[in-house]
């Protein structure tokens, strides 16, 4: 645990129990969509269904990323991952991102990954809200992975027709704001 | 069918907690998130109880209200009446 950091956020008026149970279930859904995600790339054939692939594939790494992004921060804070897997899998931030009874329906599909971006765009939001200006460090993390689940839910949003939002798929690595984490 | 009407302590009894359904209350009207993923032992985001009027808190929520359509609305919340007496 890094104490001092702890007291520094305690003293900026953050409830940091609070605040790391959030990060623990954001983490939680950070891992569980990488692999749902699996299982929705596996099936995501056909013509249309290779069509998004790449998109489902980038987001799927990125959201593993996050994981492991969040969990240094959680632990620094005097937070822990639960012993038990299945906890973990049960106090996620977002419901499963569960395969569709018809894999085939591609609109089934994608609408489970812009719902399951959605809640992560939310999420992050609620967490940039309650850290900004007093814990620098898990804003600046926050909103980091924020940037990038704004961009998945963009990509998804606009395969459904939604509306054009600009944003281009990746070029380069994956997690380009989060990445810094990383190194 | 009729609504129930809940006062603020009945609603406190619908915690989520030791098999209780969790009921919220928002604008005067009692939904059942009982089903919910993210109501899990009545408890929502670390930061919000089942059992309560949630008015308040929903204005600074990341998702809007209309998300409670979802979920059944079970009656509606009666302001607690000012004690009798001089």
């Amino acid at each position: 645990m890094a104490k001092v950091a702890r007291e520094m956020v305690e003293k900026a008026g953050v409830n940091v129990d609070q605040l790391v149970e959030l990060l623990v279930k954001n983490a939680a859904a950070e891992l569980t969509t990488f692999y749902y995600y699996t299982i929705l790339r596996v099936n995501l054939i056909g013509l249309e269904g290779e069509g998004i692939k790449e998109i489902a594939e980038t987001a799927r790494i990125e959201d593993r990323n996050h994981f492991e992004a969040l969990v240094p921060r959680i632990y620094e804070l005097g937070g822990k991952l639960p012993d038990d897997m299945k906890v973990f899998h049960d106090v996620s931030a977002c419901p499963p991102a569960s395969l569709p009874k018809d894999p085939r329906d591609i609109k089934a599909m994608l609408t489970v990954l812009v719902e399951a971006e959605r809640c992560a765009v939310r999420g992050y939001t609620h967490i940039c809200n309650l850290t900004a200006g007093k814990d620098h460090r898990t804003y600046d993390l926050s909103l980091a992975i924020l940037n990038e689940e704004v961009e998945h839910e963009a990509w998804f949003s606009e395969f459904l027709g939604e509306g054009p939002s600009g944003h281009y798929l990746r070029r380069g690595e994956t997690s380009p704001w989060v990445g810094k984490f990383l190194r | 069918m009729r609504k129930r009407q809940f006062t603020k302590k009945e609603l406190g009894r619908y915690n989520g907690k030791d098999g209780a359904p969790a009921f919220i209350a928002y604008a005067g009207r009692v939904y059942d998130v009982s089903r919910s993923f993210l109501w899990q032992d009545g408890r929502h985001q670390a930061l919000h109880a089942a059992g309560r009027d949630l008015t308040g808190s929903l204005k600074d929520a990341p998702h809007p209200a209309d998300v409670l359509k979802r979920f059944p609305m079970v009656g509606t919340l009666r302001e607690d009446l000012p004690p009798c007496g001089p």
